[in-house]
């Protein structure tokens, strides 16, 4: 029986199932959504334990999510993991980024393409508080 | 050249004086002549006629009281020698007749004895009668003359007349005054036939001069006026003048004489030479006036065909020696100009192709279509034709070069003139072009390199996760899960396909292979099979412009161009949908048209830019940019167009303009 919530939100349908069978396999139960705005109406709904985002996605992307969340008071603690492609496509910096919305950093990052244990390995140190591996984490 | 003043009465009196002489006083002449001619006639014949009577009348008047006497006697013998010495009065006078007074005949006597006879046996018969009168030939009149003794009639004598002397003196007369009047009208129109002639003369000549003209000779023989030496009139002794001396050429049409206030050259100096003494000199009548004013339209003629001539050949060296190919054509399409470039582009020679070819052999026949178009929007000229275009010329092997080619349609007073066009070869160009974008293509395609292993992590990573959600399903038993692992692992295979099949395409040369299509039918087949279509969440719309019409494309390539198109219209909304795409085809004269259009998120101006100027993607993670390269290449390939246009938050159109051949107009 799942004793831990998660929300996972990716446009792509395919690694939101992806995601999503992970975290049930590792006892979450899981919600998911393609797009920032249905994700957020979620998370309102749900107030789950953890949350995945994805960085890139049409329409609001997943940094505006992110930093709408911080802001609000009742989403602000909530553990969140962004997964991004971005940073070795592009070579950006993503704490420069998110420096400039002057909002906390996510609390993890998982890099594609998704390895199972890895991704759990960040859940895990998000949920239980502690740094994720260093591997794993920008900024 | 020699002048000389031939008449200096003026043409017109003379004409005037002629044809009086012609229209009036020859008529007039003749007429009364004729008048003259029967009075003189019938005046001569009534003289002498009457003249033998008068004369009978003195001969019987004289023998009156013997001719009386005998009469009354009845002496026959003196009776008839009375009348034998009447008789003998001769001329016309051809019998006499002596009447008693009741007129019976009593004697008679004839001019001749046949007439003697008749006359005789014609009394006889009326024997006892009294005498009728008028008796004989028709030509013969009788005159009565009554004999009288102491104041008492006696008898009468019949004189009977003839006509012949009387004829043949009035035919005399007339003869004569025949001849005095002919020679005067002979004589007058033999100087009347002069006076034309003098006349006519010269007008045949300045006839003969103006067809020499019209024939193109601007260099007749004009004998006409007097050469007047202007330096004899000026007493001039500039020896250096080339007028100086020449009694060939007058002083005014020669050019650069230095004579003081007259223009250097002819015509200009020829208003001043009009005042000149010497051309005053030289004025002759209307004929040499005449003569003077066609040699002045010759040499101004001359002048104006040498500007002409150097002109033309100015052009011709021009034509001949531009770094352009020059084709012209006449108005029947038969080439008239074909320059060096031509030739040497072609491999024909101007005399192979100048008069015997059309413009047809060498360029595309359906550029006849392109030259009725208009290319200037100024009406008076009224230009035709297509602006500088990529194009093709055949050589004299059959070969299509490449070439840039424009083509004008030249128009005067609304008839075609006939076709120019101008060529560039473009071969070289080409070659250089082709290499820059095959260049271009690589270095893009390795700048792309980081987004395709991007792209490939992204679908190992979607084939991980098929795997994986199946495996879990599998451990599970939980079908839906099984269906949904197995449906990414499908669609991470597909993507590879496709990405491969882009990477393909986009990294080497092709051309296109060309088929007979429908466009709507080809759009139709990309939709189905890229499977967009009936997810409900993005509704695409495919339609028609215009009839239904095949056209020529490579419909393979276009399948791959426009699914890119499609499939990036169909990922273009922020949730998945709902949203809209539509896709238009049009087929027009020479050209077909497919726009893709959505109402997206858009893109900005700078995404645009980027997208144009090389491989971008919008779709961050989930995308290479490749797609839409591979389309514009396709396009490329295909000699077309594709323009972007885009809005954020409004939606994006996607346009393909290509040139294509219609197959038929309807179906």
């Amino acid at each position: 029986m799942a004793d831990k919530k998660a929300v996972v939100i990716d446009d792509e349908k395919d690694l939101t199932m992806y995601l999503t069978t992970i975290l049930e396999e590792n006892d979450f139960d899981v919600s998911a959504a393609n797009d920032a705005v249905s994700g957020e109406k979620l998370i309102r709904e749900e107030k789950p334990d953890l949350i995945l985002i994805d960085l890139v996605m049409p329409g609001r992307t997943g940094i505006q999510l992110f930093t709408k969340l911080r802001k609000d008071p009742e989403t602000k603690d909530i553990p969140l993991v962004m997964v991004t492609g971005v940073k070795d496509q592009m070579g950006i910096d993503w704490g420069e980024i998110v420096d400039r919305y002057k909002a906390r950093k996510p609390d993890g990052f998982v890099e594609k393409p998704i390895e199972p244990v890895r991704l759990m390995s960040v859940v895990n140190a998000v949920m239980s508080g502690v740094a994720p591996p260093d591997d794993v984490v920008h900024g | 050249m020699t002048m000389q003043f031939r008449r200096s009465v003026p043409l017109y009196r003379k004409l005037r004086l002629e044809s009086r002489i012609l229209l009036v006083f020859i008529p007039l002449l003749i007429l009364v002549a004729g008048i003259v001619l029967v009075a003189v006639r019938v005046t001569t014949e009534r003289y002498v006629s009457e003249v033998v009577l008068d004369q009978s009348e003195v001969m019987l008047g004289e023998q009156l009281a013997d001719l009386s006497d005998a009469v009354a006697r009845d002496d026959r013998p003196a009776l008839d020698r009375i009348l034998d010495e009447v008789l003998a009065i001769g001329g016309d006078l051809e019998y006499l007749i002596v009447l008693d007074q009741a007129g019976h005949p009593l004697t008679h006597v004839a001019s001749a004895p046949e007439m003697a006879a008749a006359l005789a046996t014609d009394l006889a018969a009326r024997s006892g009668l009294p005498y009728r009168s008028n008796w004989g030939a028709e030509a013969v009149r009788e005159d009565q003359l009554v004999l009288m003794i102491a104041d008492e009639p006696a008898g009468t004598v019949v004189v009977g007349r003839g006509d012949r002397l009387g004829r043949r003196l009035a035919n005399r007369t007339v003869l004569v005054a025949l001849a005095i009047l002919v020679v005067p009208i002979v004589m007058l129109l033999g100087i009347t036939r002069l006076m034309i002639r003098g006349a006519i003369g010269p007008l045949k000549e300045l006839t003969r001069v103006a067809e020499e003209i019209s024939t193109g000779n601007l260099d007749p023989r004009i004998d006409f006026g007097v050469h007047v030496n202007c330096w004899e009139i000026k007493d001039c002794q500039r020896t250096d003048c080339r007028a100086y001396l020449n009694f060939t050429e007058q002083c005014w049409y020669i050019d650069g004489t230095p004579c003081e206030g007259y223009e250097s050259r002819f015509p200009q100096k020829l208003a001043g030479c009009r005042g000149c003494e010497v051309y005053q000199a030289h004025r002759g009548d209307e004929v040499v006036q005449l003569a003077d004013a066609f040699k002045h339209m010759t040499n101004v003629l001359k002048g104006s065909r040498k500007e002409l001539v150097d002109s033309s050949d100015f052009q011709k060296r021009l034509i001949q020696n531009s770094f352009d190919g020059i084709i012209a054509s006449n108005e029947e399409d038969v080439i008239t100009i074909f320059n060096d470039v031509a030739e040497i582009l072609t491999g024909y020679s101007g005399e192979e192709v100048i008069g015997r070819l059309n413009w047809q052999v060498f360029f595309d026949i359906d550029l006849a279509k392109s030259l009725d178009l208009p290319l200037s929007h100024e009406p008076v000229r009224r230009l035709r034709g297509f602006s500088p275009k990529e194009s093709v010329v055949r050589n004299a092997a059959g070969e299509w070069i490449d070439v840039q080619l424009a083509g004008i349609c030249l128009f005067e007073s609304g008839l075609h003139l006939g076709n120019v066009f101008f060529f560039k070869d473009m071969r070289e160009v080409k070659t250089l072009r082709a290499n820059l974008i095959q260049s271009e293509r690589m270095t893009a395609a390795g700048r792309a390199a980081a987004s395709i292993s991007h792209s490939i992590k992204n679908i190992l990573d979607g084939l991980n996760g098929g795997i994986y959600v199946y495996k879990a399903g599998l451990r599970r038993g939980d079908e839906e899960k099984k269906t949904a692992g197995w449906g990414m692992i499908e669609r991470n295979t597909q993507i590879i396909a496709d990405l491969v099949a882009d990477l393909l395409n986009f990294a080497k040369d092709r051309k296109p292979e060309y088929e007979p299509h429908d466009p709507l039918e080809l759009v139709r087949r990309v939709v189905d099979d890229i499977g967009l279509g009936g997810d409900g969440e993005v509704n695409i719309q495919a339609r028609r412009v215009g009839p239904v019409r095949r056209v020529m494309l490579d419909g393979h390539a276009f399948h791959q161009c426009l699914g890119n198109l499609i499939r990036n219209a169909a990922e273009a909304f922020p949730t998945g949908g709902p949203g809209e795409v539509w896709i238009e085809v049009e087929v027009g004269e020479g050209w077909t048209r497919f726009s893709v259009s959505d109402n997206g998120v858009g893109m900005s101006p700078q995404t645009i830019d980027k997208i144009e100027n090389g491989m971008y993607t919008t779709k961050g993670s989930k995308g290479t940019g490749l797609g839409l390269q591979v389309s514009r290449k396709i396009v490329n390939e295909h000699r077309g167009t594709m323009t972007i246009e885009s809005r954020e938050n409004v939606g994006s159109s996607f346009v393909i303009k290509i040139p294509t051949r219609e197959l038929s107009s309807e179906m």
